[in-house]
């Protein structure tokens, strides 16, 4: 009789649970009059002609706790005013494990950092992660539609960090920075922002979207979590097709090919092709997260129009800080003859691709950029020496892009840069997980802050602040001594 | 970069691609973008929903292509988007 009964119960269970919908993850525009997450209505700080960007890379907590760490180095960065560098940051994008420290910088600002060390740097999340879905209950939700793999990472972080607040928040926090964080369509293997005028595609309401649902989705590393599915509310009246899709269908490939491949992918959305959007780690397309910043420089299309903030001369410097957690942790492959397993592949294929998206672009973004302001100079200028009306502004224009590329500083924390090569292959072992042991997370910590201030540029970026002198930074050979090889 | 002039409406500020929130101008003025398509308005001044009220474009201009445009009439003016 009782297992009569327990049958019973399970086949009631399964019968509700199969019911289910999947989870609803975001909500349509319904009134466009409510103030949305814009750029433009962020007021800039106290530097308003230099533009401070710092983008954080995926990695785990190790990237989590290496962000956290540079922002304190830059917190210490005291600048006339009294307020600090970190006050001044005007974007940060991030990916993946980068994507919490962002998140909640982004959030609280410096003030909230011990928090994020406490509640999740230090915290074992993977021991959590496990316990939540391991447990009957988390099992017999996790065989429904309603609950899915990522939700155990969304819930904790919300337990953790987020307590389900949405990016309305953001909005009345009326400050900068101004936060991308950065998934990954799957199917198209395009990043994907998490901004108003990417959701603007998907006729969609970024300020309903929580922000521990972007971050998760981020943080989706493939098959070890389901993707965080978006859906489309496409065909809708609500919000107008974005004027530059029109303009980018009419151009040739060959005069602009990131723009005409974006094009594609937002037409599709835009078009109401795709019904929903499946978003796995952020990492699969730029796991510096990188690309939107860049495309915010150089792009005419978007509304965070920085481009033409620089031809006015509104920009005159820029600081780019390029925080990559990237590790290369051993692996038993090397040294093993045995055909590697399915999982191994598996698991192989998709680190690799995360770590090849970091490499190339790591390399190239500094003279991408920089060549990039250069050359709209040299070709402004050319232009100006013709006879015509707006020679004088055409000159004008030529030298504010100069003066940036002149301007244009780039720190990159990479472990790459640490010199004893027996306490840079520490910092690469560290794994790519949810838990840190604690003298890694010291580490870090110290890491950070040295590889900010040994990078060749930082008196420069000192000197464009107008910093005042302060307390030393940390050393890397404090740093190696905090995580000691093999500890 | 391609170098395009917008001529007529005198003395009105100039959105591209949509970009409503970075107006350029006031006309006539010069704007420096990437090469290829780009599509020009003006909008209306209100009270109420602003309305595209003029409104050109040009075509696949290739690298340090320049051009010399007059945007015309939208009559009556039209929601801002595609």
């Amino acid at each position: 009789m009782k297992r009569l009964l327990a049958c019973f119960a399970v086949l009631s269970i399964g019968t509700v649970l199969a019911g289910c919908a999947y989870p609803i993850r975001n909500d349509a525009v319904v009134e466009t009059s409510r103030p949305t997450y814009e750029w433009k209505a962020l007021p800039p700080g106290e530097l308003q002609d230099t533009l401070v960007i710092v983008t954080m890379s995926g990695g785990g907590t190790r990237a989590t706790a290496l962000a956290m760490a540079v922002l304190r180095a830059m917190d210490k960065i005291k600048l006339a005013s009294g307020a600090s560098l970190a006050d001044e940051i005007d974007i940060v994008s991030s990916v993946s494990g980068g994507s919490v420290t962002a998140g909640y910088f982004a959030l609280y600002g410096t003030a909230g950092l011990p928090t994020l060390e406490t509640n999740f740097v230090r915290q074992d999340g993977m021991r959590a992660l496990i316990a939540e879905g391991l447990n009957p209950i988390g099992l017999a939700l996790l065989a429904s539609p309603s609950k899915e793999r990522i939700d155990l990472l969304v819930d904790y972080l919300d337990r953790q960090l987020f307590h389900d607040v949405t990016f309305e928040k953001l909005v009345e926090r009326k400050r900068r920075p101004y936060l991308i964080l950065n998934a990954a369509d799957m199917v198209e293997g395009t990043p994907f922002p998490f901004t108003q005028y990417t959701m603007d595609l998907l006729c969609s309401d970024l300020t309903k979207v929580k922000l521990s649902t972007a971050v998760a989705a981020s943080a989706a590393f493939p098959v070890a979590l389901s993707p965080i599915t978006l859906k489309n509310y496409r065909p809708c009246d609500a919000v107008a097709k974005p004027v530059w899709l029109r303009a980018a269908q009419q151009t040739s490939w060959y005069l602009d090919p990131p723009r005409v491949t974006w094009q594609r992918t937002a037409s599709a959305y835009a078009d109401g092709q795709k019904k929903f959007i499946h978003l796995l780690d952020g990492g699969i397309a730029d796991n510096l997260g990188v690309s939107e910043p860049y495309r915010l420089l150089t792009s005419d299309d978007v509304p965070v129009s920085l481009k033409q903030d620089i031809a006015a001369g509104r920009i005159k410097k820029i600081v780019f800080v390029m925080i990559n957690a990237r590790s290369f942790a051993g692996s038993g492959l090397d040294n093993s003859q045995a055909t590697p397993g399915a999982l191994a592949m598996l698991t192989a294929s998709i680190g690799s691709s995360i770590d090849r998206a970091t490499f190339s672009t790591a390399e190239r973004i500094r003279d991408l950029l920089i060549e990039r302001f250069r050359g709209m100079a040299d070709d402004i200028e050319r232009e100006a020496r013709k006879p015509g009306p707006m020679r004088d502004k055409l000159r004008e224009i030529g030298a504010n892009f100069r003066t940036v590329a002149a301007n244009t500083q780039f720190l990159a924390v990479d472990f790459d840069a640490i010199g004893d090569q027996r306490c840079r292959a520490a910092f690469h072992s560290i794994q790519t997980s949810w838990a840190l042991p604690g003298n890694q997370v010291d580490g870090l910590n110290v890491m950070g802050e040295a590889l900010l201030a040994q990078n060749p540029d930082f008196p420069k970026v000192l000197q464009a602040v107008n910093a005042r002198p302060g307390p030393p930074f940390a050393t890397v050979e404090q740093a190696c001594a905090v995580l000691k090889p093999g500890g | 970069m391609i170098f395009v002039t917008v001529i007529e409406p005198r003395n009105r500020e100039i959105y591209v691609n949509g970009v409503y929130d970075d107006p350029l101008g006031p006309t006539p003025t010069l704007v420096t973008l990437n090469a290829g398509s780009h599509i020009f308005e003006t909008l209306t001044s209100g009270p109420g929903p602003r309305l595209v009220d003029y409104t050109g474009s040009v075509d696949n201009v290739p690298e340090l292509g320049s051009a010399t445009i007059d945007l015309q009439p939208v009559v009556p003016p039209k929601p801002k988007g595609s």
